[in-house]
């Protein structure tokens, strides 16, 4: 048996104080892009066989891309722009669809307020760079 | 509703007289949702609407706006009826209307033009009957 859950319901909060948490209203999708581990390469001419060896330094936990459906005065989605103008890092918060929490910090680097299509409802979208790594349930991941 | 609105509009609102012209007489007996009685004058209208799904949805629900596309079939005696009052309801609706209340207080903005040719003719009673067939796209909010 595979268990498989809809993303419908799953919640994306955001806060500058850590304290009071808002839902970024109206998301249709936060997909993130990767965590990615920095590799240098050890391999030198002590190395036994012909295969490299590369040594994991660093992880870049990466972006989030953010797309949502605009409502042009709701404010759960212009404290994101709020968020992009101040420079600030803020706290994060997902809560998937069953309850599992992820948290992190980051900066909101990238905010489009609107996109204007004539024939279709318009939306916006953002990019959030996480800034150390992003904790769920198995620690940080 | 969305069709007895446009109904409303279309048969009663002075701004669609042209509408009103080009309809068989008096126009409130010649617009139809879905099928015409039998034996109907001509030229007379049918709407339908063909879709209505929410404009979108989010991780928060679906949207009341709705991305809808009613069908304006157009019938008349000859080619030139139905074409005539087929163009006069484009006109009408995405231009001089284009966007507003419904007498029934559902909020609606017409787009663009997703449709609109002739169908082959039928064979009435006593001769022949001519549809030409418009299809409008327009974002609405239903009153009720």
């Amino acid at each position: 048996m595979t268990n498989a859950r809809p993303g419908y319901g799953s919640k994306f909060f955001m806060s500058s104080d850590n304290v009071h948490f808002t839902p970024v209203a109206q998301l249709k999708s936060f997909i993130p892009q990767g965590s990615r581990q920095t590799v240098v390469d050890q391999t030198n001419v002590l190395t036994p066989d012909s295969f490299s060896r590369p040594l994991a330094v660093r992880i870049d936990s990466g972006d989030i891309d953010l797309v949502g459906i605009l409502d042009p005065a709701n404010t759960g989605i212009l404290q994101l722009g709020t968020a992009h103008a101040s420079l600030a890092l803020y706290f994060f918060q997902i809560v998937l669809t069953d309850g599992t929490e992820y948290t992190f910090q980051g900066l909101v680097i990238e905010y489009v307020p609107f996109t204007v299509t004539y024939n279709k409802a318009m939306g916006f979208s953002a990019k959030i760079r996480i800034s150390g790594a992003l904790t769920g349930p198995a620690g940080t991941a | 509703m969305l069709l007895p609105g446009l109904y409303s509009l279309l048969t009663a609102s002075p701004a669609a007289a042209a509408v009103q012209t080009a309809l068989s007489q008096p126009p409130a007996d010649n617009v139809f949702f879905n099928f015409a009685a039998k034996g109907t004058r001509r030229p007379f209208l049918i709407l339908n609407l063909v879709g209505g799904p929410p404009a979108s949805g989010s991780l928060d629900g679906i949207t009341a706006l709705i991305e809808g596309e009613i069908q304006f079939d157009s019938y008349g005696d000859t080619p030139q009826d139905a074409r005539k009052l087929s163009r006069a309801l484009r006109d009408f609706l995405l231009n001089t209307f284009n966007a507003g209340a419904l007498p029934d207080g559902t909020t609606i903005q017409f787009v663009d033009v997703t449709m609109d040719h002739d169908e082959p003719y039928e064979e009435g009673g006593s001769g022949y009957l001519y549809r030409t067939l418009l299809r409008l796209k327009a974002f609405y909010t239903e009153a009720s």
